[in-house]
């Protein structure tokens, strides 16, 4: 197990490497105009030479070689450059809000978990009944109501019972009771989808189980015989759920994006919506490696819980 | 440089060379206490104020410092002093001194000298490397600055400027400690140390600035406990749901309804015209705009009388036509003048068929061209889709292309358009600064119609330096005229600003422009 | 990943999938009537969507739902109902070609990868990897943030681009999957000693095999395109004004109103969910019916 873990390790460094390259040469195809955006945005004279000049300072000039090798020589000791806005470490930005948005992906992912089983169990054993299909209606309606106008909905309604609560995010250790105030209104609002692709993975996921060949021989036609084997074919019906579970969580890092616009959240997600107006090149190729780099461990995480479970897999590959 | 300027100049020196700015003093607060929550709807780029226009920048930072003079904000644009306790200026416009105030004292407990003074406006006018002033040009026509004594600054020139005094109050032109300075010029850029009225406690990026009162402010009418300032996205739902009191850039009608709606006595309302012009420039690559004509006709199919009117209900722009100046104030054209030039007529059904005539004879019927739009719903969205309008009304096939900010200015720089939205944003309604940016392109790098107009470069060489107010007024009106028929940059309309206060929050008077004023000296929380 | 049904052997009819799937039968339906009234918005839609009439805007004391304006009008006074009825044709088109461009390559891209194997295979495997580490929202934005606004016909080209590349390696992977184990069959070596070319055994030979998941893929995409065009446009960086999009609606210009003038935001949402629902309903279902196994 050890060695799997390890190998696996070692192998997400080329990955990860190959992310940095990329993202470096994709956003590099097109660059825009952030110095004219800072200096001339507001109105006012500025000269094309201040203007040069500023581009200059900001490194923007350099032939894009060195550009590359100043960002890659960075990367090992976590130095993703500056931001070219605020003119900080763009790892300094992007920590200021990671919290923010991983609380707000914890949080919704515990409300999906307690709603989804519940949901997708029932779906699964009452298929093809009146049951099921209320279920899945909600559940495609998860995926096909947009977030963002959830949200909007959410805002109205706690607008029409009372206040919002207070900007400015508060810490969980701090004040809890806002703090969950804070959240949960927009927790709601990515859970719903979140909520809906888990309940479905688990029904079409226990459905399997149901119709696998050694179960069949059990004859299972009560509700009561079906229960019992849900119980015994859990575990297999668990993993692919859990895939599920971790892969979204690892998505709703980067996409709170426009949830966290709705709630006036200062996220992630909002940072990568202003990096992209504002063309901040720099803080724009951070984030996306962040949100690459958190996906990749996670799913190396879901591998090796799998793997643990699953011996066969170690051996596989 | 200006000649409206040497007006103020004119006022203040018939008030002696010993005018007491000090009118402040017995400013008291009617209430003392609370913490004022506002909200912004931009990020600051930097903390510097000698580097930015931006408003963002303005709204968080300018608490926390103090200018040489500033504006009497019921008596706009009346100079009062700041840290300057008493100033005059010399008969030749050579030389002016200024006596400080004693005993101000920055947020860390040194003392404000005149030392201080110096070394800000030498940062202003002379950065060192590293360091942007986008005011340097502003002050380039001061020669050396001398301190006789701690509480006495003299400013020589090298030629009589009448932008000075205005320069000395503009708000951005924050004093800095010259200790702040000398430890390393790009000190300003990320710290703070002022003599403003609220002292900085804390930024959280991209959610929330914090300052605390500043017990020893020289003015002493800061009343609140401290500020609170949050990055907002939309005005609306904060004020309403108690997140936030005030924002001051400004609301646009329809959320100004919803807010009455919704708020009720709860929220009160202060408008004022903000000095930030609307244009359309056109390009003067495109070919189709090098007959005039056509230009003109794009402008005439523009009504400019109902159709502003009824644009002012849902945005935040003045619902009358005007020139490039700002209606009535000193230098504008007078409207039965304004209203005689094509594009700014009342009859507009009388203005488009002949518009439509005109397009014919140029043989642009039906003439497709492209307007770069900046992707913000206010007042960018609004203006365009109306235009839009207008223009199908006279046949025209106006293309609109959006682009976010960052994309848009490109594409301003590069002449990447047919038409273009753009702005002329000014905090004093002068012809010298607001008539620049029509002059030949190889004089102003703001002139995005990029034309060449000699004869318009000379009316505004004339004005700049005219001294007599009628004379400039006959000159800058021939201007006016001459540069609204040439119709490469037309003027839609000036703004409405409106900023919505919860009426707990008092003692604010609004400015012209949204850049003014953001010091809440006076406010207070009833 | 399962097994693929080659040839489906028993005729599966329409009528089969009515009464097998009625929810997708009822998806299904839906689509037809977007579609038609897409097609036809010219003569559907009461109004032109970009005629502005500032009498009926809500600012200036009108807009509400009344027999003129069904839906009510929107902040210049432009008729609701047309700008939905437009903006099916712009969801539509948007997140059909976006889709459709992204499940072709994703499905040549797989096919190819499963044909040539070893190295080859590896290399793709790896480059998919890679693409699928980024959420779909924030590639979609890189893309938008990377290419200029490029408008063809009235189709942005650029969103669709931005949609139809997230999709790509999805697809890839799936297809990939399914192609493997046709790959291996007696009448692909047949072909191969024939003397085929690759490309004509990988589009005449493999492709057609996978039409199943194709199908489900292209239908499900579709709706997941529609959301993600909604997004986008309402975060300002998809489609802009003034051309009809339901995201747009939602954003900008009619979000100061919907404390005032709710209809502008309830109608909107309301066309996307049904919209992404409808296509939803009928993946769900083709996939129960067709493969029930394959997972997305």
């Amino acid at each position: 197990m050890l060695k799997y873990a390890i190998k696996r390790i070692l192998l997400m460094i080329p990955t990860l490497l190959a992310v940095a390259v990329l993202v470096f040469l994709v956003l590099r195809v097109v660059p825009g105009d952030i110095v004219e955006l800072k200096l001339t945005a507001e109105g006012g004279e500025v000269s094309l030479e201040q203007i040069e000049a500023e581009k200059t300072r900001l490194g923007l000039n350099d032939p894009l070689h060195i550009q590359f090798i100043k960002y890659m020589s960075g990367l090992p000791r976590g130095d993703l450059g500056i931001s070219l806005w605020t003119e900080e470490p763009v790892s300094e930005e992007i920590f200021a809000r990671i919290g923010l948005s991983f609380e707000l992906a914890l949080l919704s992912t515990f409300l999906a978990v307690i709603i989804a089983f519940p949901l997708g169990t029932l779906s699964a054993l009452f298929r093809g009944t009146f049951i099921d299909y209320v279920i899945r209606i909600i559940t495609i309606g998860g995926i096909a109501v947009p977030s963002f106008w959830l949200g909007m909905l959410l805002i109205m309604l706690v607008l029409s019972f009372g206040k919002l609560p207070p900007l400015g995010t508060v810490s969980l250790f701090v004040d809890p009771l806002t703090n969950f105030n804070q959240m949960i209104w927009p927790a709601i609002s990515v859970g719903y989808r979140y909520t809906s692709v888990v309940s479905r993975m688990l029904r079409s996921s226990i459905l399997e189980v149901l119709s696998e060949d050694y179960i069949r021989t059990a004859r299972a036609k009560g509700l009561y015989e079906k229960i019992v084997i849900v119980k015994h074919g859990m575990r297999n019906a668990l993993l692919p759920t859990i895939t599920v579970i971790g892969l979204e969580f690892a998505f709703l890092l980067g996409g709170l994006v426009v949830t966290e616009s709705v709630f006036n959240l200062n996220g992630i997600g909002k940072l990568f919506v202003d990096s992209v107006v504002r063309n901040d090149l720099n803080l724009l190729q951070g984030l996306v490696l962040t949100v690459a780099t958190s996906f990749v461990v996670i799913n190396l995480i879901i591998d090796l819980f799998y793997a643990a479970l699953d011996p066969r897999i170690r051996y596989q590959s | 440089m200006l000649n409206f300027k040497k007006s103020i100049v004119g006022v203040l020196t018939l008030a002696a060379f010993t005018f007491t700015g000090n009118a402040a003093l017995a400013a008291s607060c009617p209430k003392t206490g609370g913490i004022m929550k506002f909200g912004v709807k931009a990020e600051p780029p930097t903390y510097d104020m000698h580097g930015t226009n931006s408003y963002a920048v303005m709204h968080f930072v300018a608490q926390h410092y103090s200018t040489l003079l500033t504006f009497d904000w019921n008596k706009f644009p009346k100079l009062e002093g700041d840290v300057a306790d008493t100033w005059n200026q010399s008969a030749d416009g050579l030389k002016y001194t200024f006596k400080l105030k004693k005993g101000i004292k920055f947020h860390d407990g040194t003392a404000l000298t005149s030392a201080d003074v110096k070394a800000t406006y030498d940062r202003l006018r002379n950065p060192p490397k590293g360091v942007i002033s986008v005011r340097k040009a502003l002050f380039s026509s001061i020669s050396t600055i001398e301190t006789p004594d701690d509480n006495t600054v003299v400013f020589n020139l090298s030629k009589p400027d009448a932008f000075m005094m205005d320069g000395f109050a503009s708000p951005f032109n924050a004093i800095y400690s010259a200790k702040d300075i000398a430890k390393d010029p790009k000190w300003h850029l990320k710290n703070i140390n002022g003599t403003g009225p609220y002292k900085f406690t804390s930024h959280s990026k991209g959610e929330s600035w914090k300052a605390a009162k500043y017990d020893g402010f020289h003015h002493g009418d800061n009343c609140l406990d401290g500020t609170e300032g949050y990055r907002i996205k939309k005005l609306g739902e904060p004020l309403i749901g108690g997140q936030i009191m005030a924002e001051w850039r400004g609301t646009s009608p329809p959320e100004r309804v919803m807010l009455k709606k919704e708020m009720g006595d709860n929220v009160s309302f202060q408008a004022k015209t903000l000095m930030t012009l609307w244009v359309v420039s056109l390009n003067s690559k495109t070919e189709a705009f090098k007959n005039k004509k056509v230009r003109q006709a794009i402008n005439m199919c523009i009504d400019r009388h109902a159709g502003l009117k009824k644009l002012a209900k849902i945005t935040f722009t003045a619902p009358r036509p005007s020139g490039y100046l700002l209606y009535n104030s000193t230098y504008a054209l007078p409207d039965e003048e304004l209203y005689k030039i094509p594009g700014f007529t009342k009859d507009i059904d009388a203005s488009r068929k002949k518009a439509m005539a005109m397009l014919k004879e140029a043989g642009a019927e039906g003439l497709e061209f492209t307007y770069s739009n900046r992707a913000v719903s206010h007042p960018y969205d609004h203006i365009a889709i109306w235009l839009m309008s207008e223009w199908k009304k006279c046949g025209l096939k106006p293309k609109m292309i959006t682009n976010p900010t960052s994309k848009f200015v490109k594409i301003r720089r590069e002449g990447g358009f047919d038409a273009t939205i753009d702005w002329a944003p000014s905090f004093l309604p002068d012809p010298t600064l607001m008539h620049f940016k029509y002059i030949s392109a190889d004089r102003t790098a703001s002139n995005y119609s990029k034309n060449i107009d000699r004869d318009l470069d000379k009316l505004f060489d004339a004005q700049a330096g005219e001294t007599d107010v009628e004379k400039r007024k006959s000159i800058v009106h021939q201007f006016e005229k001459k540069a609204l028929e040439n119709a490469w940059v037309l003027p839609v309309t000036y703004t409405d600003r409106v900023i919505a206060l919860n009426s707990k929050v008092k003692g604010y008077v609004i400015a012209n422009s949204h850049i003014l004023n953001n010091t809440w000296r006076g406010v207070y929380l009833d | 990943m399962s097994e693929v049904p080659l040839n489906i052997q028993k005729r599966r009819t329409v009528l089969d999938f009515i009464i097998q799937q009625p929810l997708g039968f009822i998806g299904l339906i839906m689509i037809i009537i977007m579609f038609t009234a897409a097609i036809f918005a010219p003569h559907v839609a009461p109004f032109n969507p970009e005629d502005v009439d500032f009498e009926a805007s809500p600012a200036l004391g009108g807009g509400q739902p009344s027999w003129e304006h069904l839906l009510g009008a929107d902040a210049f006074g432009r008729d609701i109902l047309s700008r939905l009825i437009y903006g099916a044709r712009t969801a539509l088109s948007i997140g059909f070609l976006s889709a459709m461009l992204g499940c072709t390559v994703g499905a040549i891209i797989g096919t190819t990868s499963a044909f040539y194997g070893g190295k080859v295979d590896l290399l793709i495997q790896r480059f998919i990897d890679l693409m699928l580490s980024f959420p779909i929202v924030v590639l979609a934005i890189v893309v938008i943030a990377i290419f200029p606004k490029t408008v063809v016909v009235g189709i942005d080209i650029n969103v669709i681009i931005a949609i139809a590349i997230p999709f790509t390696p999805k697809v890839a992977r799936v297809i990939r999957a399914q192609a493997l184990t046709i790959v291996t069959l007696p009448y692909i070596d047949a072909a191969k000693a024939s003397g085929y070319s690759a490309s004509r055994i990988i589009f005449r030979h493999i492709l057609p095999n996978v039409s199943a998941p194709f199908l489900i893929m292209l239908t499900a995409f579709i709706g997941q395109a529609i959301l993600l065009e909604a997004s986008l446009s309402y975060l300002g960086l998809g489609v802009v004004e003034p051309t009809p999009s339901w995201g747009l609606m939602l954003s900008g210009v009619n979000s100061d109103y919907y404390r005032t003038a709710a209809w502008m935001i309830i109608y909107p949402g309301l066309a996307v969910s049904i919209a992404v629902f409808s296509f939803n309903l009928l993946g769900d279902s083709l996939r129960d019916w067709l493969d029930p196994k394959l997972k997305l």
